[in-house]
């Protein structure tokens, strides 16, 4: 059974091997610089956790049977292979001490974007039976029952009922035709419900419509975070068929960062063809709602606030100016963390970790970096534009007995209004 | 001694210098053509940046250090730096590799001054022991270095040290010391392509794709 796993792990690895990744791995000098910009590492100083280290079962297999002087060593007996012991071992260092943030990518001189190794060394991983338990019961969940968190169809509906009654405003499922197609991540849907009345306002005040499919709702991707093309393949094709049904103009992602990163980026090329709608941030809407003169506010937060970059919308997605744009329309006293933007230091949750439980004790030291960050703020108020990134900030406050709050973006913008 | 010393020289600048010059340029061929014959899918996500541009434009910015990490890691910057530009300085505009270029490609070229380019070479191998040192000493630079990353060192090591010294008689062996010089040039260009002294290549393959990955997003890189 482990023999027919690794052997399928491995394959799976050997697929995800392109021109990049040759180019990535043959340019490697170790210099090691990479692990400065890690998180993990430079909590830690663990040199395991250095980025490029995490990938070498990887540089391995593609030295081993993508280069000619590696096949030749391979046919004289020279090389190591991989085994299910070694991959056994990377398990802590490819999900645990990684969130897939980045920064390494950003540092290293040669150029090589570890980040992108990184997730597919996931795939050959998962594969082979190596994947974190809870991903793998989320990933169970997501495609049993819609989500990661289950059946959350039911609770939708409750939120989508309150939202109605407290903003007065019709929200609808299922409408065909309109402009643009909800889907919300399972911790919004379960803990951070507000978004949904936040939206409802902007959109009315905007004059955009809007729906939410009951068929598929549901933004997050197990698929992506665990390394699994085929699952993420299938909640991606649940989403592009529930849009293509409703026949809408676009589809919005969340406040959600790997939501925004699978479906707008990886979804296209996990189906094999461009969608027949436009994929955009609800930060990115906003924003473009704003410029056109749709979106305007009346009044400001009266305390001082800063700002959480989630790493897959900015330094991965590339949304960095729209999030402070709409911040300063409604914030007085907005402050910047150190390294804001591009370089902002990861929750600590994200790729995965978050709902990793081996991994809690390393994240909590690792959270160390944003936590300095923020107390030299001063600022009572953290904004963010990721369920994720609020929901894993919010424990690690409390974690730290640290008295700042956390608020969503669209939910600060919909309270000025 | 003499005689093996005078024809080990004739070798080396004759057959050697052909051997070596061939196995670097169709080594150079074989690693570009692995990476090229790999190939990639192509994207359907839509564009929000222009990958080309960013691409290219990466290629140049990331020979400067990402902010605030010449601080974080002092030697590596600034030892990396010293040793790149002095090797090239040494190797380009030292007035008997000239005499080389002048007969190879026949374009005229400036020489520096002898005691300039001893100066750089000191300096330059200074900072490839400061690298060793931390390769050695540095956690992380120990845990991922390889057997290789220290036989790379040792051939390009190899011809600064012989150059220096024959180029300052600093031994009563003048032929022999300066066909070690030119074998070890040569052992460094026969290795270039297999091991990651490549990087001198590929890095460019690298940043270009690293920031039309980024570029594509219209994400910074």
């Amino acid at each position: 059974m482990t023999d027919a796993l690794l052997k399928n792990g491995i394959k799976a690895l050997r697929q995800q091997i392109d021109a990049p990744v040759a180019a990535f791995f043959s340019s490697c000098v170790h210099c090691g610089l990479c692990a400065e910009a890690c998180l993990f590492y430079v909590e830690t100083k663990d040199p395991r956790y250095t980025p490029i280290y995490k990938l070498e079962p990887m540089r391995r297999l593609w030295r081993n049977e993508f280069t000619v002087v590696g096949r030749i060593a391979t046919w004289l007996g020279l090389t190591k292979s991989i085994t299910d012991d070694e991959l056994t071992q990377w398990e802590t260092l490819v999900y645990d001490s990684c969130t897939m943030c980045g920064r390494c990518s950003l540092v290293c001189p040669v150029g090589n974007d570890i980040t992108y190794m990184v997730r597919k060394m996931r795939e050959g991983m998962s594969v082979s039976g190596h994947a974190p338990v809870e991903l793998t019961e989320a990933a169970a969940r997501h495609l049993d029952l819609g989500s990661p968190m289950g059946k959350l169809l039911p609770a939708l509906e409750a939120q989508v009922a309150h939202a109605r009654a407290d903003t007065n405003i019709d929200i609808t499922f299922d409408t065909p035709g309109v402009d643009y197609m909800v889907i919300l991540s399972a911790q919004e849907t379960a803990v951070y419900p507000g978004v949904i009345g936040a939206m409802a306002q902007l959109f009315k005040q905007a004059g955009v419509t809007w729906t939410i499919s009951s068929e598929c709702f549901e933004a997050s991707n197990v698929g992506v975070q665990i390394g699994n093309r085929d699952l993420a393949r299938t909640l991606i094709q649940r989403i592009v068929d529930a849009a293509e049904k409703l026949n809408v103009k676009g589809v919005i992602s969340p406040e959600c960062g790997h939501a925004y990163q699978a479906l707008r980026w990886e979804g296209p090329n996990l189906i094999g063809r461009a969608y027949d709608f436009e994929v955009i941030h609800i930060i990115e809407l906003l924003d473009k709602l704003r410029a056109q003169g749709r979106l305007k506010t009346k009044g400001q937060f009266p305390g001082r606030v800063t700002f959480h970059d989630p790493c897959q919308i900015n330094r991965r997605g590339g949304i960095d100016a729209e999030p402070r744009r709409l911040l300063n329309m409604v914030a007085a006293d907005f402050v910047e963390m150190e390294d804001a933007g591009t370089w902002s230091w990861c929750c600590s949750g994200g790729g995965g970790v978050g709902a990793n439980r081996r991994a809690d004790a390393l994240r909590k030291k690792a959270f160390g970096r944003k936590k300095r960050q923020l107390e030299n703020t001063e600022a009572a108020t953290i904004v963010t534009m990721c369920a994720y990134c609020h929901h894993t900030i919010e424990d690690a406050l409390e974690e730290n007995n640290m008295e700042m709050e956390v608020v969503s973006l669209t939910e600060l913008m919909a309270a000025y209004l | 001694m003499d005689d093996f010393s005078f024809e080990l020289l004739d070798w080396a600048r004759g057959p050697g210098l052909e051997i070596a010059s061939v196995l670097f340029v169709l080594g150079i061929a074989l690693r570009l053509g692995e990476i090229a014959y790999i190939g990639r899918k192509p994207n359907f996500a839509p564009a929000r940046g222009n990958p080309v541009v960013q691409g290219i434009k990466t290629i140049f910015t990331r020979t400067a250090p990402a902010p605030g990490m010449v601080k974080r890691a002092p030697a590596i910057h600034i030892g990396g730096w010293i040793f790149h530009i002095g090797f090239f300085v040494t190797i380009l505009f030292y007035s008997a590799h000239i005499r080389v270029f002048d007969d190879w490609f026949e374009v005229p070229w400036s020489r520096w001054p002898s005691s300039i380019i001893a100066f750089v070479a000191v300096i330059t191998m200074v900072a490839l022991i400061v690298l060793l040192l931390t390769r050695i000493a540095h956690p992380v630079r120990r845990k991922i270095s390889t057997a290789g990353d220290y036989a790379v060192w040792a051939l390009t090591f190899a011809p600064l040290v012989t150059g220096y010294i024959s180029a300052h008689d600093l031994t009563d062996a003048p032929a022999l010391m300066k066909a070690l010089h030119i074998l070890s040039a040569e052992a460094l260009m026969v290795a270039f392509p297999f091991t990651k002294l490549m990087h001198g290549i590929t890095t460019f393959v690298a940043r270009y794709y690293n920031g039309a990955i980024q570029g594509r997003k219209g994400a910074k890189s």
